[in-house]
């Protein structure tokens, strides 16, 4: 979590989980905001988690599948 | 962490000390909508990540949230606090809500300006409604498992001899 690290201790288990996912995705580099979102909408495919859920329905409905899928 | 999500990450927890709620943890809620009303770094950052998803940007994404926002909100948390945070960020200004109905087919577009024009009658001349309002009245609506025809009759008051229109 060296990359990710964050002054404010006090996160809940979905955000430790996506900044893990997207450190591990590119650990080389720092994350950056969009990197995070794409984490957060992958995070929202996969668990029960209302706002994360919601937002990856909803831009599942706005876009074509295709450009989902390569996001 | 980039300095576009360090900011992200600092405005979340500015507006989770302002709306409150069971505890102090930062939620993802917090996050994910900092990320969308953001300018400056942390909306370059998520425009170049969001740029292959036609009509999605950071405005769009903080717009999806509202209902949420709403539906997630915990013992001690202040909606009327969210409301003006959004008011704040300009979340549902009047150019961001037509670029939102722009966004829709026709028959949501009909849906979304019935609505407006329903709560501006429920409010009154002295008080006209917001687009903000009449995309939360639908919000509510939606859920609910009316027919669109039974949706439509609500916010238009077609068909409803006493002019009954609910909310």
């Amino acid at each position: 979590m060296a990359q990710t690290a964050t002054s404010d201790r006090l996160l809940s288990e979905s955000i430790k989980e996506i900044l893990a996912e997207a450190a591990e995705k590119n650990p080389s580099r720092p994350i950056d905001a969009g990197e995070f979102l794409r984490s957060a909408l992958n995070y929202g495919r996969r668990n029960a988690h209302n706002a994360a859920q919601d937002l990856i329905s909803a831009v599942s409905k706005h876009v074509v599948p295709s450009s989902l899928e390569e996001f | 962490m980039s300095a576009g999500l360090q900011s992200a990450f600092g405005y979340a927890r500015v507006v989770h000390d302002r709306t409150g709620g069971r505890d102090h943890y930062l939620g993802l809620r917090h996050v994910l909508f900092a990320l969308g009303v953001l300018g400056g770094e942390t909306k370059a950052e998520v425009d170049a990540a969001l740029a292959q998803l036609n009509g999605v940007n950071g405005r769009w994404i903080a717009r999806t949230l509202v209902p949420s926002l709403q539906h997630s909100l915990e013992d001690g948390e202040s909606w009327s606090e969210w409301e003006k945070i959004f008011t704040e960020k300009n979340v549902y200004t009047e150019d961001n809500a037509r670029d939102s109905v722009l966004e829709l087919d026709d028959a949501a577009r009909f849906v979304i300006n019935a609505a407006w024009a329903l709560a501006e009658r429920v409010r009154g001349p002295s008080a006209p409604a917001s687009s903000f309002d009449a995309l939360l009245f639908v919000s509510r609506l939606l859920p609910t498992g009316q027919s669109e025809t039974d949706l439509l009759r609500q916010l238009t008051g077609f068909g409803d001899p006493h002019g009954h229109v609910g909310g």
